[in-house]
């Protein structure tokens, strides 16, 4: 098989029943000057309002990539990005500014520590988007109050600035940044893998009852696969710019269909000496990747 | 070198005090555990645990600030905290090798693997040049590096992170340690390239017969590679044994909490369990056990001092009120 | 604002905003200080030293030197001041705007910056003077001019730096524009940079105004400034050694009490621009998080 003809498997219709939120069709990413290099290959992707996506896939693979490019922040080639009924790839400047003003799309970076600005306390990087809308400084105190409490931060914190609390509460910072805009999709790009066990418990759960208790959809990028399979819905895996797997998380992980998806699963690690990590089945399965995609590492 | 008595480790760590911020603050309370010859052993824990300073300070190479105020690190037979600068370096350099969290600030992007690693055969090890570039060859061939005739003309910015992470590990193991420590070697890098690299240090144990300090705080990639685990918490182990023993039937509390956090393997979805509060900052002091206050069982007796080290055929673990044995089944 | 607040805790920046002060007190009152008249020539005085009548000497004229000094004071520094500010604003908002406006703003700005640093500076003075007429404001329009190159490259390349920070593409996520991205994420950053460049230029402008004195461009003899003071007290060193010692002092004292407060501010700053733009090192942040 080629590397263009791998099989790509339809979601099953679990989640058709809920309101779509985000669609994502055909689309193809480069980056680089002149043509660029091709990143992104023909992408679909849907999320349902309430629904949790999990997208998984090596370094490289083009999953921050296909989140800077569903947020606007790397040009699409071809394809489109559709959240309800904006057209998102086709705004431009001004018109994509005002959207971003609603709030509808937010993003948790992965490393909080880069991504807020160190000189500014938490209420004022809390409060940002809120003070971009022209939000009052009294609604905004409220509103960030009540995001930092619904991450599970003490509202104290707010007069600290980032380098004066821990790894995990900067993160619950970035993520009351994004919920204090009240979004419709949250996009966390490996929210957790900076975080020790208890703190990645913390986050994710976060999310799950976001989705639960909001109705948020979500796409969570992470290499944590066993957490992923704790509270996503459906998950996408790709690999070398390309969709190879998508479907419901427990067929997904329990049948697993392309190859590399069964090679990603017989690489997690496992307390349960039955489901450890056998190196002979591992090299089978990724000798067998290579041939059937043609890609060699 | 001088040979390992009968029974003797090959590294004896006892009651270990390291304090950092100038040793105004102690981070790491009388730290205690053995590592055997061609055994591996699992440091798991949150961070802040202490466990990172307890490798750095066996490396002896603790961040300005940090000094070790009290204990011992016996290798070999040698005690480390009072050797000389010269004898340390010696023993750090040709005894015990090391890799850590992110390969790339441990190499010079200026130049080319192979040149790294034979300067370093050529330095510890004393070989000539055109050896040195053979033994280079070998070695990551001995790391399952594939192409190595490309990737010892390229730098350090062309590989991958798992491949950095093997060539880090050829370095470490090029002048044939005792002693490997791996301070969360795994934890930066993508599942499939992980399981490689796990696969790798089980094949060097094997072959090299190398004994493994191995750091981490996922306690799956711990129970993959380790024969013992010793659990840290506010700088002190709170509970150590053989793994399967330890992960099996855990007594510690935190332990407990910890494998309830952990992944299950099952692929069910399930409600992530979270280990409320934080563990006590550096310049509050606690009395009795440091978990008592995000432990579900505490008592009152669990803030008093002198709590007991219980231990049965090596698992030992300190906890005033642990989880019960359960009957065999 | 921390940095500032910062920086004032440390010793080397609460000694020179003291010798500041009294400079201040010097450009507001110094010639009401002035003993005697500063142009009047004493005869038989001719470049003494220091005595009970003339504390600081006289100088090639006979004209008491303390008395030049603290009426010359408020010219030297104001004049000082105007170069810099003129230079401040054709080189900070420029520089800043570069960053934003899109490339072609960016291309242009930059090639007249570097037109303006070829020029050479003395035949630039003399065509101003020539073109606007011979005055200080003409002079020091000058000056500033040629200084605006400095605070472009300085506030471009720090806000530059800044504007990759991954928190400027959160803010941009958010729908912020531009301006206010530099309100509320550059500008407190870049601030620390230019304030170390305005006193470094403060400083090169003092004795910049000399050099023009010296060619009869801006302050006319026998009009007392610092800058013009040594200048020609200079040319007297083989008649007095003592002769530029006053002057000199005067300029030095306090252009090294801008400098030390520029480095108090730097020192200052430098946790938060590290903080930003050193590469995340995980070795680092691991002993943080060990601590």
């Amino acid at each position: 098989m080629s590397a263009t003809e791998i099989t790509r498997i339809g979601k099953d219709q679990a989640t058709s029943s809920t309101a779509q939120l985000l669609r994502v069709r055909g689309l193809n990413v480069s980056l680089g000057r002149g043509h660029g290099v091709p990143i992104l290959h023909d992408v679909d992707l849907d999320v349902a309002a309430g629904e949790i996506v999990g997208l998984i896939g090596e370094t490289g693979s083009g999953k921050t990539t296909l989140a800077r490019a569903i947020l606007g922040l790397v040009p699409v080639r071809s394809g489109s990005v559709t959240l309800a009924d904006t057209q998102l790839s086709s705004l431009r400047e001004n018109k994509l500014r005002a959207f971003r003003r609603t709030g509808q799309i937010q993003y948790v970076f992965q490393d909080p520590l880069r991504s807020l600005d160190p000189d500014l306390p938490v209420r004022d990087i809390v409060g940002e988007g809120l003070a971009v809308r022209g939000v009052s400084r009294a609604e905004r105190a409220d509103a960030v109050r009540a995001a930092l409490e619904q991450v599970g931060l003490d509202p104290a914190l707010a007069d600290r600035t980032p380098g004066q609390i821990s790894g995990g509460q900067r993160q619950r910072v970035s993520i009351a940044r994004a919920l204090v805009m009240r979004p419709r999709l949250l996009i966390c790009d490996e929210p957790v893998s900076a975080l020790d066990v208890s703190n990645r418990n913390h986050i994710l759960q976060l999310l799950a009852d976001l989705r639960d208790e909001l109705g948020v959809g979500v796409i969570v990028i992470s290499h944590d696969l066993g957490a992923l399979a704790s509270i996503t819905d459906s998950i996408a895996v790709l690999y070398h710019g390309r969709l190879v797997e998508y479907g419901s998380t427990k067929d997904v992980f329990t049948a697993p269909r392309h190859t590399y998806t069964r090679l990603l699963i017989a690489s997690v690690p496992s307390i349960n000496a039955a489901t450890s990590i056998d190196a002979e089945r591992r090299r089978e399965l990724r000798d067998q990747v290579a041939r059937e995609t043609g890609m060699v590492e | 070198m001088s040979a390992l008595a009968e029974n003797e480790p090959l590294l004896r760590v006892d009651q270990l005090r390291v304090a950092v911020g100038g040793g105004a603050l102690e981070a790491v309370h009388g730290v205690s555990f053995d590592v055997h010859k061609g055994q591996t052993i699992g440091l798991v824990g949150e961070s802040g645990s202490g466990k990172t300073l307890t490798c750095r300070a066996v490396l002896g190479v603790l961040a300005p600030g940090c000094v070790v105020t009290g204990g011992s690190i016996r290798f070999a037979g040698k005690d480390l905290v009072g050797a000389g600068r010269r004898e340390l370096a010696d023993i750090r350099s040709r005894h015990i090798g090391a890799v850590f969290q992110d390969p790339a600030s441990y190499l010079n992007p200026s130049l080319t693997i192979g040149r790294q690693l034979s300067e370093v055969l050529r330095v510890k090890g004393g070989l000539a040049r055109k050896a040195a570039r053979i033994r280079a060859a070998e070695l990551l061939e001995l790391v399952g590096m594939r192409r190595i005739e490309r990737v010892l003309g390229q730098y350090p910015h062309q590989l991958s992170g798992g491949m950095l992470q093997r060539a880090l590990l050829a370095i470490a193991v090029s002048c044939d340690p005792e002693l490997l420590i791996a301070d969360e070697a795994t934890t930066a890098l993508d599942v499939t390239v992980q399981a490689e690299v796990i696969d790798l240090l089980r094949t060097l144990r094997a072959e090299l017969g190398l004994s493994i300090v191995f750091v981490s705080h996922d306690l799956a990639v711990i129970s993959e590679l380790c024969d013992r685990i010793a659990v840290f918490y506010a700088g002190q182990v709170v509970e150590a044994g053989e793994a399967g023993q330890v992960l099996a039937a855990p007594r510690h509390r935190y332990t407990q909490a910890l494998l309830d956090a952990a992944d299950t393997g099952t692929w069910d979805r399930r409600r992530l369990t979270v280990i409320p509060g934080q563990p006590p900052a550096l310049d509050t002091p606690w009395t009795g056990c440091a978990f008592a206050d995000r432990c579900a069982s505490s008592a009152a007796d669990c803030h008093s001092d002198g709590i007991p080290w219980r231990t049965a055929g090596g698992h030992g673990f300190q906890c005033q009120h642990p989880v019960p044995v359960r009957e065999a089944s | 604002m921390n940095t500032f607040r910062r920086s004032w805790q440390l010793r080397s920046a609460k000694i020179s905003i003291a010798i500041l002060l009294v400079v201040v007190v010097l450009v507001v009152f110094g010639h009401l200080l002035a003993p005697m008249n500063p142009l009047q020539q004493h005869d038989g005085q001719i470049l003494k030293g220091p005595s009970s009548r003339f504390w600081l000497g006289t100088d090639y004229l006979g004209r008491d030197v303390l008395s030049r000094l603290l009426a010359g004071s408020a010219l030297s520094v104001l004049s000082a001041l105007e170069a810099v500010g003129i230079a401040f604003g054709l080189g900070v908002f420029p520089g800043l705007a570069s960053v934003y406006l899109g490339r072609s703003f960016e291309w242009v700005s930059q090639r007249v910056m570097d037109g303006l640093m070829a020029l050479p500076f003395i035949i630039f003075a003399i065509a101003v003077a020539a073109l606007l007429g011979n005055g200080l404001h003409q002079a020091m329009f000058a000056v500033g001019i040629l200084m605006a190159p400095g605070f472009f490259r300085i506030t471009r390349a720090a806000a530059w730096s800044f504007n990759q920070a991954q928190y400027v593409e959160a803010a941009q996520l958010l729908g912020a524009s531009p301006w206010r991205v530099i309100r509320t994420h550059i500008w407190n950053k870049v601030l620390p940079t230019v304030a170390i460049t305005t006193a470094n230029h403060i400083a090169g402008a003092l004795l910049v105004v000399s050099s023009l004195t010296f060619l009869g461009i801006g302050v006319v003899p026998p009009t007392p400034t610092w800058g013009g003071m040594l200048a020609s007290d200079l040319s007297y060193l083989a008649q007095q050694r003592w002769a530029p010692i006053f002057p000199a002092l005067v300029i030095m004292l306090t252009v090294g009490a801008l400098n030390a407060l520029a480095d108090a501010i730097r020192d200052s700053a430098g946790d938060s621009v590290r903080q930003t733009t050193g590469r995340r090192r995980l070795g680092r942040v691991q002993n943080v998080g060990a601590r």
